[in-house]
């Protein structure tokens, strides 16, 4: 491939981006916002404050690595990636760890490295710790859940003390972006070694805060970083705050009075309730934010089981939801009814004329049904992972509106559904949610390619290597058109056959702030960044 | 007069003032039995028939009409799914006293046995049942009902069984205190005499007055019952869907408490008035069977 | 006195034999071991698993696991908490002020409340006040705790903005901000406490009382009054010591729900979560220290009765 080649479509790639950013920024699938005061205006910009935060729940863990969930809230704030992007999904050099990526051919980046960056703990961030980190991801035994993203190096190359080459097996689209998520957050080595398991509870990074503390259950508390290397817009020091205090509030209802009274000064995204939305949307004293970007929750299934083996029963069951009545009493203003596993938060890939969301339609339930040989319907085992309020709505109004055909489902709570559905394969489903990530690559390879980490079914029987085929082929090509067709088509026959998932939403994220917290942004992932906050009191 | 005549005229006045005021609060004690008679008498129709008499059936979601507050179609509101809340309260009332009832019953069940053998027998029987119930009893009922709610999952029954499980030492303590004191009456030593059997002894002599304290016991102890299921909810260990109980939906509607307060309001006032029912009922049973206690307690 | 309290002592070692027993049987007797629950999305290959058990020595037969439990757990080793990572010992060191906070200042709140509204009830008997308490007290006993508390945080919290809504503050940091984010999880807790104490003082004054009457009656000399309060509430307090004492346990069971919704990071909600998450280790080792606290008290609150009545003798 002539580097020319190369180079000019990949300058093609970013109009296309800007183009599709355009054109996304318009539709009510809208890139994200910020909140605040524009990036220009740093005259009255007050330094200091203590800004304190909920975003519900605390993390398992802070090691950026192994961390499950979508707890990504918390790292954001203390850890760098290699390659970052910006609000609008794009990678950005302004952003990352590397200030300067080529891609030489088709097999091969090389990123150079940007100088003078520290550690929390002082130490030096280099090629060499970049790529300890990367082989720290693909160790089988870290259990990194980026690993996959990144089996598509061959081998990493240091050139210099400061450039770093990556060789690639085949050419992977999605790896720059994926080195944005969790594939790519770096470590101090030095920290990693020197709290070994314990590491995950006191990460070391190069973000715009220090960890500080964190008491099990009250709060994790992060200092401001003096010698962040990013500047704001105009060249003066960042972050303006002193201190960020994370409060640990698993109850809803608390967490929306503490906002209320002003004891937190923001709800973050995975703390706000969407049932509280309306209190704080149109309010003159918040400032609310809201992305689509958000997640997928689905009935995940495994196809190897009765009824999921089953094409016409999986159609069934799919006709007879009522999706849209499960969005509005289940995600409320942030739920879409669900059309394929292209999410809008992939913006670039997602086409809303491709493909249509499946409306409920009882007589073709039955008629799939009786396709199956099972006129007077079926009875099978939904599992739910907690007995929370919300599974709960969510599984029993699931188990409504199937009955609503003759399909009669009972529902189990089981903690160790892992075990059950991808070890032991006893179970046809549990109730899952995906979380959006970096390519739609992410989401859409790991959950309905058979080699995917969340894909459960073996048997070859069940398994549709066409699918296979179209999700392989889009990771080989840079060409984003492309890559959308590509994806287009996957989506039509994994919606026709109910492959792998019985989708239902896309639910996106937001935030409420106090109108005297300024300068937060929620990026194009969904999450929220805080090196630009200010607090304005 | 003399000092004794004075004090006790004194006495006398003194006991006077408060005839009418404790005879008022005897009447009212009475009267509260009564409603709290009414009450259960209530619930307990709701519960046997609650096909009957709710207005639509308590998983029916109706996507028209989802979160509606009070209204005539929907007396008690609907809730996120659009399911009746009246006919969700009145079903929940089979759960609730299916709850009270079966947890009492594994309570009795095993407690009756345990105290009886232990008071009757004595001996090394009584030490160790007493010491198992010692250790039962000095685990808080939350922490262990929750942990074999844990270990035996998630379902009505294993719900009930583990707060049965916890209130057996009570009722074992108790039947044991009153076959101790039966033991020692006369007409026991005279029937051991003539060589009555044991088991004779027991269900002839000792039972009548372990009857009593016992029913007392259980009246109070279905409201526990009640509160535990709701507690046991709330922390997220309650009774899988899609039964609606009491405890359930309260849990469930506290997010909403200022958007949509139906949603905990009508199942709290259920649990509390239910609750209190119990509580009056067994009040005026312990007064009732117990005489004594009323009497050394100056008319209470 | 000292032989009754070491008699004691020595019954107490069977009852907490037969408590490890009880919860180490729950944790293991059970469908499912607990290392299956930890096996998070990624790592679901059976060679973790495997490695995990044997790391937790699941390995081994029930008896020998038991034992080495016990054995650790009487040198203080508790093992490491699954969620975490951080020894069992740390977790409870590091929890305990707060429940002991959250324990001390129910306590108060229930003596404080629940006595003097007692000893009026009695004292002015069928009272207005009488009547409003006993309704009270009735009410408190009724409604589940978890719903006392969100009512009274909408109250003093979001409508009156009195009082802070919820998490924890350390009194030794911060005492003022520490005892406001004390005052209403401990009234929430020490509400119900409060309301059996009003009834219990209530009846034991009353019963005192009436006996009171009858033997001053026949006493010479004045200070009728004061003979009857002294004694009176001498003897009343008996019971309430006990009942003091045994709502420790009460107490402990309750901060589970109250340190859940307040967000405070304690004991209680430390053993719920490791319940919920199948931490058994924790799960045992908090079972085996509320229940010897428990235990404890009992004893204490014995003592207390010789101490308190010399009629009672301990042989």
């Amino acid at each position: 491939m002539k580097s020319n080649g190369l180079a000019s479509r990949h300058v093609a790639c970013v109009v296309l981006l800007l183009a599709v950013g355009l054109f996304a920024a318009c539709s009510p699938a809208a890139a994200p916002s910020s909140g605040g005061s524009k990036p220009g205006d740093t005259s009255s910009i007050k330094k200091g404050g203590h800004l304190k935060v909920s975003s519900g729940d605390q993390p398992e863990g802070l090691d950026p690595h192994t961390q499950q969930g979508g707890s990504h809230h918390y790292l954001f704030p203390l850890f760098d990636n290699l390659v970052a992007y910006d609000n609008d999904a794009k990678p950005s050099t302004a952003l990352s760890l590397a200030e300067a990526w080529t891609v030489k051919n088709d097999t091969t980046i090389e990123f150079k490295i940007r100088k003078g960056v520290k550690f929390h703990d002082g130490t030096d961030l280099n090629a060499e710790t970049i790529k300890w980190n990367i082989d720290r991801v693909l160790d089988p035994k870290t259990l990194a859940v980026g690993r996959g993203a990144l089996t598509v190096l061959d081998r990493i190359e240091i050139t210099d003390p400061y450039t770093i080459v990556f060789h690639l097996k085949e050419p992977s689209a999605p790896l720059l972006l994926n080195l944005g998520d969790k594939s790519g957050y770096i470590n101090s080595r030095a920290g990693v070694e020197k709290w070994r398991d314990d590491y995950r509870r006191h990460p070391v990074g190069s973000g715009p805060f220090m960890f500080g503390e964190w008491i099990q259950d009250s709060h994790i508390k992060m200092k401001k970083n003096p010698d962040y290397w990013r500047k704001s817009d105009t060249g003066g020091a960042l972050p303006y705050l002193d201190e960020i205090t994370w409060l640990v509030l698993p109850d809803p209802a608390i967490r929306v009075a503490a906002l209320r009274v002003g004891e937190i000064d923001m709800l973050n995204t995975g703390g706000l309730p969407n049932i509280n939305i309306p209190q704080f949307k149109n309010n003159p004293d918040f400032t609310y934010i809201q992305t689509m970007s958000g997640s997928l929750p689905d009935i995940r299934i495994n196809m190897d089981v009765f009824p999921m083996n089953n094409v016409n029963l999986r159609r069934a069951m799919s006709y007879a939801l009522d999706r849209e009545a499960i969005v509005k009493a289940n995600f409320g203003e942030l739920g879409q009814v669900v059309r394929g596993p292209v999410t809008p938060g992939y913006a670039w890939a997602y086409c809303e004329q491709c493909i249509q969301p499946t409306k409920r339609d009882l007589n073709k339930a039955k008629e799939e049904l009786a396709k199956a040989g099972y006129v007077n319907g079926f009875e099978w085992e939904h599992v739910l992972l907690n007995s929370s309020a919300e599974a709960r709505l969510l599984g029993e109004m699931i188990q409504a509106q199937l009955q609503d055909a003759g399909i009669r489902t009972k529902i189990a709570v089981r903690a160790d559904f892992q075990r059950d559905f991808y070890i032991e394969r006893r179970s046809p489903s549990f109730a899952g949610s995906f979380s959006d990530r970096a390519d739609p690559d992410g989401s859409f390879y790991e959950k309905h390619h058979s080699k995917g980490s969340f894909f459960a079914t073996r048997d070859p029987a069940n398994i549709n290597p066409k699918v296979d085929d179209l999700l392989d082929k889009a990771r080989l090509t840079y060409d984003l058109a492309e890559r959308k067709k590509i994806y287009n088509d996957a989506e039509k026959i994994v919606v026709d056959d109910v492959y792998g998932s019985i989708m239902m939403a896309y639910v996106g994220r937001a935030a409420a702030l106090h109108k005297y917290v300024k300068g937060y942004e929620l990026g194009g992932e969904g999450k929220g960044r805080f090196h630009a906050v200010w607090l304005d009191k | 007069m003399d000092q004794q005549s004075i004090a006790l005229t004194t006495l006398a006045k003194r006991q006077r003032r408060h005839l009418v005021p404790d005879l008022l609060r005897n009447l009212l004690k009475v009267r509260l039995a009564g409603a709290g008679l009414a009450v259960l008498a209530v619930i307990t129709f709701c519960a046997l028939a609650a096909d009957w008499i709710s207005p639509y059936s308590p998983i029916a979601q109706n996507t028209q009409a989802m979160l509606t507050s009070p209204s005539a179609a929907f007396p008690m509101g609907t809730d996120q799914a659009g399911r009746d809340m009246l006919s969700r309260v009145i079903f929940g009332s089979q759960v609730s006293l299916q709850v009270g009832i079966i947890a009492v019953g594994v309570a009795i069940l095993t407690g009756i046995p345990l105290g009886l053998a232990s008071g009757y027998y004595g001996g090394k029987l009584d030490d160790v049942i007493m010491r198992i119930m010692d250790a039962v009893l000095a685990i808080p009922t939350i922490v262990l009902a929750l942990a074999i709610v844990a270990a035996l999952g998630p379902g009505l029954w294993n719900v009930m069984f583990a707060v049965g499980v916890t209130a057996v030492p009570g009722y074992a303590r108790l039947v044991r205190a009153s076959t101790l004191s039966a033991r020692e009456r006369d007409y026991v030593t005279a029937a051991k005499a003539i060589g009555a059997r044991a088991p004779r002894i027991i269900f002839l002599h000792i039972w009548p007055n372990v009857t009593a304290p016992i029913i007392v016991q259980a009246s109070l102890g279905m409201s526990r019952a009640i509160l535990a299921e709701a507690s046991l909810s709330f922390l997220g260990v309650g009774v899988p869907p899609p039964t609606a109980t009491w405890g359930g939906m309260l849990n469930g509607g506290f997010a909403y408490l200022e958007l949509a307060p139906w949603l905990s309001v009508f199942p709290g006032m259920a649990i509390f008035v239910t609750v209190l029912a119990f509580n009056f009922v067994g009040d005026a049973l312990r007064d009732v069977l117990d005489p004594r206690l009323g009497r050394a307690l100056g008319l209470k | 006195m000292r032989q009754f309290v070491i008699r004691r002592l020595i019954q107490m070692i069977p009852v907490v034999f037969i408590i490890s027993v009880i919860v180490f049987s729950l944790m293991h007797l059970v469908p499912g071991d607990p290392v299956s629950f930890m096996a998070g999305e990624d790592s679901m290959n059976l060679e973790n698993i495997e490695y995990l058990r044997k790391q937790l020595g699941l390995d081994k037969p029930l008896p020998v696991q038991y034992a080495l439990w016990v054995g650790r757990a009487l040198q203080g080793d508790f093992g490491r908490s699954m969620r975490s990572n951080l020894p069992i010992s740390e977790e409870i060191s590091r929890r305990l002020p707060v429940t002991l906070q959250l324990a001390v200042a129910s306590l108060l709140v229930s003596i404080f409340i629940g006595i003097p509204v007692g000893i009026i009830s009695a004292v002015r008997r069928n009272s207005p006040l009488d009547v409003i308490a006993t309704v009270l007290s009735m009410s408190g006993v009724a409604m589940p705790s978890f719903w006392q508390a969100i009512l009274l945080i909408f109250l003093f919290g979001v409508t009156l903005r009195w009082l802070p809504v919820a998490g924890y503050v350390n009194i030794f940091d911060d005492p003022v901000g520490g005892l406001r984010a004390l005052l209403l999880p401990a009234f929430v807790s020490g509400t119900s406490g409060a309301a059996v104490l009003v009834r219990q003082t209530r009846s034991a004054m009353l019963e005192v009382m009436a006996m009171e009457y009858i033997a001053t009656a026949r006493a010479k000399g004045l200070n009728e009054r004061r003979v009857i309060w002294v004694h009176a509430l001498k003897n009343a307090l008996l019971p309430v010591v006990t009942i003091l004492a045994l709502s420790l346990g009460h107490i402990l069971g309750g901060a589970v729900i109250i340190e859940t919704i307040f967000a405070w990071p304690g004991l209680g909600r430390f053993t719920v979560q490791a319940i919920a998450g199948h931490d058994f280790q924790v799960v045992q080792a908090m079972v085996l220290i509320t229940a010897l606290t428990v235990l404890a008290a009992n004893l204490f609150a014995d003592i207390m009765y010789g101490w308190l009545d010399p009629r009672i003798q301990y042989t």
